[in-house]
């Protein structure tokens, strides 16, 4: 029988895994890609936690909602992505330091 | 001209009543003439001088003189026509200033006292105005000399005309202002400009007298005054209730209501002559009571007011001690010495104690130190007059000494003898004054008598109106001296009521006329030693080795002089410089009669003679020093004449009582003016023939030691007696050191206070300023340095701080989005494990 | 009518403000148009000589409008001004303002005039350093550049600020109205010392503002403290907004009957008292009153000459009027109090001062100390308070404010020409300059107190009113004729009389300008010498009206 925790660990790996790829790589895009799966592991907790813990839909309802924030996210995101492209003819992170002084 | 405007108070005919006034209203212009010639003079003088010669300048002034006393004249006509007791004009022009009880209106009056005094001084100042023309010809500023003598006789005719004491004062102060223009004419030559400075000081000292006895009296009749606690004031004098208010009043008008009368006559402070009078001598006012008996620190009021005014007397009119100046002011031109400081202004002093004898007859103090001071005076300055050489200083000392003869007729209370020897002595002074003048020019200059002599061949006119003035100064009876100067020295020997110190001396007035004769007998002989030296003998101005020293003055003793004038000579010399030249070490000057030190002295004295002539050398007509002496022009010699004519027939007004038996002209002329009644002692009229015969000896042994000492400068006893008495003669001669004492004691004093007094300021008191400023510099300084270094420094440090910490954390900055996201971890890790370890 | 009796004392205060506007203005055309340099200094010249004649216009309007019989103020003119302290605009004037406002707008006038490098001869004004553009004179020190043609506009500009100044502490009848005026005279007159004056300009400027500054804050604390022990009274409009005033009117009237006897003491001495001594400090600053009177030779001696001639003519009348508009009028039990000490006071001024002219060696500074001497008389005949004293005190300020501005004008010839005022270094200057030493002597011998000439008058009746009373001081006092004479003549005698020294061949006698300024103050000295009731029967009533109010202690 699958249990609340076996979602949970499965919630726990996805958002390790997207915090390792937005701490590590230096493509901004696949930082994008991080912060989706950061996402993702809350929305299975989300989504687990209303099946085992409080019943209805609001859980539900919470991920829906934070799908289509990842989505403007992302659009938001790879539009910056690409005017940060444009500026420093790299997507590479380490070159868009300029707000450091 | 109004008419006539009577105002009497009647009175008992016996007692005397208040003054009946006419109003009239020609008096200011007496003045005024002279103003406006004064004034066109100075103002426009030197254009007119120059487009139209000097004649114009002379013609204004004489003109200006000339109306003036031709208004004198109508008055005086007025006053002759009214009845004796009524003879008092008056003319008033405007208020000049009123603040509470003073009151003083620019008025203008004559009664016979000053009626007198208008015609001496508009008459005899003709006179002279018309003799400077040809003296003076030779004066480049000559529209300034007649400025200056037409400024002088306004301030003259205001001295005599005043009807209060603030017009007399504006006179008294005017007079010296034109006598120090006057002296310090020349003003090129320090010494005469400084004798100019002389003379306006020492006469300030008089004023201050004067105008000390002035508040006095004002005071003492009631002055408006406050008692205060702590205040000082008068505890002893009372004065009556209503005086005693705070009246204050702001016009001439309110003043006049305001004032509180006794029978109708004003009585309370007045600077007015004639409410003076009235009250003081209308007994019903108990004015009179009041004053007498009144002491302020343990003296008599009115003895210290007699005092303090006749100090003012004393600078105007040269008694000791302040006569120093009036020999000095011998270095004006000599028709000013004729005028100002023989005739008229001198004598303002007297004048102003006649006219003010109902108020020193009470007080017999007052009376006995005029009287006693006018008599040191008299000796004191005829001995100095024994020894002058220069002709003007003879002169100088004969009038401080002749106006010490006035006061001691004033001062005993024969106020007539005083005014008439006033009178008397205008006319021969003037004469002799303008006679030496006339001499000074003749000679191109010269004033030392021992380089004149022989010069009755020269100048005969001269010659003769000088031997009558003479002749009535030593008090021969074909002139008027005679009867003046006796009937003061009568007057004064049966004087027994003076004091002094309150003290009565019944012997003082015997004392005064020893003193007096003794002078007297000293007059004789100065003025005939001045007349046998100047006009007899032969003439030594160029001659003898005197003329030499033009050449050359080193040479010129050791080679001619014999052996006894050599002596003699350089004798003078050395006492010569020693009096003009007060740092000349005196005992090595009088001891050292070497030829040589005679021969630097004389260089000196040369020198001073170069300075004399030295306006003269503008001059075109005029030879060089040494030439023939001649006589002068005809307008100076007619002015001589008149002059001396004038000593004659003067002496018609004062033929004593003893030979006809009736009062004397000007004594019944002055009688409604000096109305004091003198007590003097009753002795028999035989006596009176008895004196009269003792003044005409002691004119005559005057006459004949002159005469057998210095006629035609041939014997050689004055040059043994002076040898033998060597000493005595230098202080004498000197002066008795009376200059050189005020240097000590007045002047150095003075000079060294106001230079300590000035360090004082400058350093003290400025240093004071000075150092509160620099504490204040120093704690603003003090204050800066905690503003800058504390205060403000921790302002800094903490600024710096922030900036310091700043810039460190900036590096953790990086702009990088995974340090971010490991600051966030890092802080997601300390918040748990901070959750587990405090749990 | 332009100039009625209720706005003419106005129009006197502000037509020099209004002068001082219009330089502003034509300053802003010429930065605007670009005029050039010498056309603003004339018009700036012409602007200041206007400006201040109309307000002597005015002053003598005034003077004329004012009715002599009457007593109490005149020519009010008032409304509110701050309603929430009480204090109004108001002006008004008795016989002590008018005569002092107749004053300060003939002496404003003559200064004026003697600021003008106009007239002048042309060897006058080349040995003055009057000539604009010539390089001879430029800023060195031994040639300077006169005053009168450096930085024109702004001289012109202090100068009609400081006629508004002084014109408005005469005619102020409102305490806060009066310190007001009174501190805007101060800054003009630093500034005019400290730029336009002589080698020590700065330390001379400094001094008297500081020194004046120190008197103004006593007196700020004075009227403050008075301010706040005083009952109220109305304002122009009929109402009250405050419970105290400033009004100076209404305060005599409270003083007279006692309203500041009864005020809190203030550390254990009595309020009135206090507030008399800080009031007199302040006053006596400005007098200048011993020991306080060091600034003034300082500020004579640096001042340029027409600055002299105010400060002489105008500035130190301020003192004595100022202690009898405040002091004796509103604190008339302490002025009886300390009347004594005013009197000592006098007396040191005079001889003091008197002596310290004697052994003067500047020109300049020998008449400044001869003012502080003639100061000395006012403080001796008002402490007697009695009707001549009080009298002879204002009518001194009045001849004085004539004659000691003569003084400095006849300084400021010599100095023009000489360009140093040593009295040893001159020497028979009569034979070079004749009319000079004509109106020299005039000058001298008018201050020396020769009866004829305005400043007898005054001694005389100080004199006369202060015998009663101060007996011993008085003659003290009167010895100062002794010294005065000797002064002043040793001065003519050292500069004028002897041989002329060669160095001063050629110099140029008196010349347009000169005569301009000099000769209608020598017509008044000798019109006043003669007829002073024409000052004084207008002074009288109000200055008599002053000393009844005061009763002795």
């Amino acid at each position: 029988m699958i249990s609340l925790n076996h979602f949970l660990v499965v919630g726990a790996l996805l958002f390790t895994l997207g915090l390792v790829t937005v701490a590590t790589r230096r493509n901004a895009v696949g930082i994008l890609m991080g912060v989706e799966l950061i996402l993702n592991g809350a929305n299975v907790n989300l989504v687990a936690f209303n099946h085992y813990v409080t019943g209805g839909v609001t859980g539900q309802v919470f991920a829906l909602f934070v799908i289509v924030l990842a989505t403007a996210e992302a659009a938001v995101g790879l539009a910056i992505v690409l005017s940060i492209f444009q500026t420093f003819k790299t997507i590479d992170v380490r070159h868009a330091d300029l707000m450091r002084e | 001209m109004e008419h006539a405007n009577l105002q009497v108070v009647g009175h008992a005919a016996e007692e005397l009543g208040r003054l009946a006034v006419h109003h009239v209203s020609y008096l200011w212009l007496i003045p005024l003439f002279p103003l406006v010639g004064a004034a066109i003079n100075a103002l426009v003088g030197w254009k007119l001088q120059r487009m139209f010669g000097k004649k114009i300048v002379h013609r204004i002034a004489v003109t200006a003189m000339l109306a003036a006393f031709a208004v004198a004249l109508r008055a005086f006509w007025q006053l002759l026509h009214l009845p004796a007791d009524e003879r008092f004009l008056q003319d008033t022009l405007w208020n000049m200033l009123t603040a509470g009880r003073v009151t003083v209106d620019l008025a203008f009056a004559l009664d016979p006292l000053s009626m007198m005094m208008v015609l001496v001084v508009t008459g005899i100042g003709t006179l002279i105005h018309v003799f400077s023309i040809g003296y003076m010809a030779d004066e480049p500023a000559y529209w300034r000399f007649f400025s200056y003598l037409n400024l002088f006789i306004f301030a003259m005719l205001l001295l005599v005309m005043g009807d209060n004491f603030a017009v007399m004062f504006f006179g008294w102060e005017g007079v010296g202002l034109a006598s120090y223009l006057l002296i310090a004419f020349w003003y090129t030559d320090p010494e005469k400009a400084k004798a100019g400075m002389k003379a306006f000081v020492a006469n300030r000292f008089g004023d201050f007298g004067f105008i000390a006895g002035l508040l006095l009296l004002f005071w003492a009749l009631g002055g408006a005054w406050t008692p205060r606690d702590g205040i000082l004031r008068n505890t002893d004098y009372q004065p009556a209730a209503e005086l005693n208010a705070v009246a204050p009043a702001a016009t001439a008008a309110e003043a006049d209501a305001l004032a509180p009368r006794v029978d109708g006559v004003k009585v309370g402070p007045t600077l007015n002559f004639r409410e003076l009078r009235d009250q003081v001598v209308i007994e019903a006012t108990g004015v009179k009571e009041r004053l007498v008996h009144t002491h302020i620190w343990g003296v008599s009021i009115l003895a210290l007011i007699g005092i303090l005014l006749f100090v003012g007397a004393m600078g105007k009119s040269a008694q000791l001690p302040l006569y120093v100046w009036l020999p000095d002011a011998m270095a004006g031109p000599t028709p000013v010495s004729a005028l100002i400081h023989a005739a008229t202004m001198v004598t303002a002093g007297v004048y102003m104690v006649a006219r003010l004898n109902f108020l020193f007859a009470l007080s017999p103090s007052a009376m006995g130190w005029v009287a006693l001071i006018g008599a040191a005076t008299a000796i004191f300055a005829a001995s100095i007059g024994f020894f002058q050489y220069d002709i003007k200083k003879v002169l100088a000392y004969s009038t401080v000494s002749q106006l010490g003869f006035m006061f001691i007729g004033v001062g005993v209370g024969a106020y007539w003898a005083g005014t008439y020897h006033l009178l008397t002595h205008a006319f021969f002074k003037a004469t002799l004054f303008l006679g030496s003048g006339s001499v000074i020019l003749g000679c191109h200059h010269e004033q030392d008598m021992r380089k004149m002599g022989g010069l009755k061949k020269y100048m005969p006119i001269t010659r003769w109106t000088y031997l009558f003035a003479c002749i009535a100064i030593a008090g021969f009876p074909i002139a008027n001296g005679f009867y003046s100067k006796d009937e003061i020295l009568w007057k004064a020997f049966t004087s027994r009521h003076l004091e002094l110190f309150g003290v009565p001396t019944p012997w003082l007035g015997p004392l005064i006329y020893a003193i007096g004769i003794i002078a007297a007998t000293g007059t004789a002989f100065y003025m005939y030693r001045s007349y046998y030296m100047t006009f007899t003998g032969e003439y030594r101005g160029n001659s003898g080795h005197h003329d030499e020293h033009n050449v050359d003055p080193h040479a010129a003793v050791a080679a001619k002089a014999s052996a006894l004038s050599h002596a003699v000579h350089a004798d003078d010399g050395a006492a010569h410089a020693f009096g003009s030249d007060a740092h000349a070490p005196s005992h090595g000057a009088v001891s050292l009669r070497a030829a040589d030190h005679a021969h630097a002295v004389h260089a000196t004295a040369h020198g001073h003679d170069a300075g004399h002539s030295a306006p003269a050398h503008d001059a075109a007509g005029h030879g060089h020093h040494g030439g023939t002496p001649h006589e002068s022009p005809w307008t100076m010699t007619l002015v001589l004449a008149l002059l001396a004519a004038g000593s004659f027939f003067t002496l018609f007004l004062g033929i004593p009582a003893a030979w006809t038996h009736t009062a004397p002209l000007l004594e019944h002329w002055l009688e409604p003016t000096l109305l004091a009644e003198v007590p003097f002692a009753n002795v028999e009229h035989v006596w009176e023939y008895v004196f009269q015969g003792t003044g005409v000896l002691a004119a005559v042994v005057g006459w004949l030691g002159a005469r057998a000492l210095y006629k035609d400068g041939i014997s050689d006893v004055p040059a043994r007696l002076k040898a033998r008495f060597e000493a005595a003669w230098t202080v004498v001669y000197n002066k008795y050191y009376v200059d050189e004492l005020y240097a000590l004691v007045v002047l150095r004093p003075s000079v060294a206070l106001a230079r300590a007094l000035s360090r004082f300021d400058g350093t003290v008191i400025d240093g004071l300023v000075n150092f509160v400023g620099a504490i204040g510099r120093t704690l603003g300084r003090l204050d800066a340095a905690i503003d800058k270094y504390l205060v403000d420094g921790l302002v800094n440090a903490v600024a710096q701080a922030t900036w310091g910490i700043g810039r460190q954390m900036r590096h953790v900055q990086t702009g990088r989005i995974q340090t971010y996201l490991y600051g966030a971890l890092g802080g997601a890790l300390v918040v748990v494990l901070l959750n587990f370890l405090i749990s | 009518m332009f100039l009625n009796p209720g706005n003419v004392l106005s129009w006197a205060t502000f037509f020099p403000l209004a002068g001082a506007a219009a330089i502003v203005v034509l300053l802003a055309v010429r930065y605007v148009a670009n005029l050039p340099k010498k056309l603003v200094d004339d018009g700036a010249r012409l602007i200041a000589l206007l400006a201040s004649g109309l307000s002597l216009v005015a002053a003598i309007a005034a003077w004329r409008m004012y009715d002599p019989t009457e007593t109490g103020v005149q020519l009010t003119q008032h409304f509110v001004w701050i309603r929430s302290f009480n204090i109004e605009y108001l002006v008004g004037a008795d016989g002590l303002s008018i005569s002092m406002v107749l004053l300060s707008g003939l002496i404003s006038f003559v200064a004026t005039i003697a600021s003008m490098p106009w007239w002048s001869g042309a060897k006058a004004a080349e040995m003055a350093g009057m000539v604009e553009h010539d390089h001879g004179h430029g800023d060195d020190a031994h040639h300077p550049k006169h005053f009168s043609v450096r930085m024109v506009p702004g001289y012109m500009f202090m100068l009609l600020l400081l006629q508004t100044g002084m014109m408005g502490t005469f005619v102020a009848l409102d305490m806060f109205l009066f310190y007001v005026f009174w501190e805007v005279m101060l800054l003009p007159m630093y500034f005019l010392i400290g730029v336009w004056g002589g080698p020590r300009k700065e330390y001379a400027a400094i001094k008297f503002f500081l020194y004046t500054l120190a008197g103004s804050v006593l007196m700020l604390l004075a009227i403050i403290g008075i301010y706040y022990n005083s009952a109220p009274a109305m304002l122009a409009d009929g109402t009250m907004s405050a419970g105290h005033t400033f009004n100076i009117i209404a305060l005599g009237h409270q003083g007279a009957q006692g309203q500041f006897l009864s005020a809190a003491p203030i550390l254990g001495m009595a309020f009135t008292k206090l507030a008399f001594v800080a009031l007199f400090i302040g006053f006596a600053i400005k007098i200048p009153m011993f020991p306080f009177h060091t600034w003034l030779p300082d500020a004579h001696v640096e001042a340029p000459t027409p600055i002299s001639v105010i400060l002489a003519g105008v500035l130190l009348k301020m003192g004595i009027y100022g202690i009898l508009r405040f002091n004796y009028a509103i604190l008339p039990d302490a002025t009886a109090w300390a009347a004594h000490a005013m009197a000592v006071f006098g007396v040191i001024n005079i001889i003091y001062a008197a002596f310290v002219c004697l052994g003067q060696k500047d020109l300049k500074k020998l008449i400044a100390y001869s003012s502080v001497s003639h100061m000395g008389f006012s403080l001796l005949g008002m402490a007697a308070m009695t009707p001549a004293g009080i009298s002879g005190a204002v009518l001194n300020l009045f001849t004085h404010g004539i004659i000691s501005p003569m003084l400095f004008l006849i300084v400021g010839v010599i100095y023009d020409r000489a360009h140093h005022r040593e009295i040893e270094k001159f020497g028979g200057l009569a034979s070079e300059l004749p009319e000079y030493t004509a109106i020299m002597g005039l000058a001298f011998f008018a201050s020396l107190g020769l009866p004829g000439l305005a400043g007898f008058i005054a001694e005389f009746m100080v004199f006369t009113g202060a015998f009663p009373v101060f007996t011993g001081y008085t003659i003290i006092s009167a010895t100062a004729v002794i010294i005065t004479a000797a002064y002043y003549l040793w001065a003519i005698h050292r500069m004028f009389l002897g041989k002329l020294n060669p160095v001063y061949k050629g110099y140029p006698d008196l010349n347009w300008r000169e005569r301009i300024s000099l000769y209608p103050l020598a017509a008044i000295a000798i019109v006043l010498g003669f007829y002073p009731q024409a000052i004084l029967g207008v002074i009288n009533r109000s200055l008599h009206l002053i000393i009844q109010n005061i009763r002795p202690l």
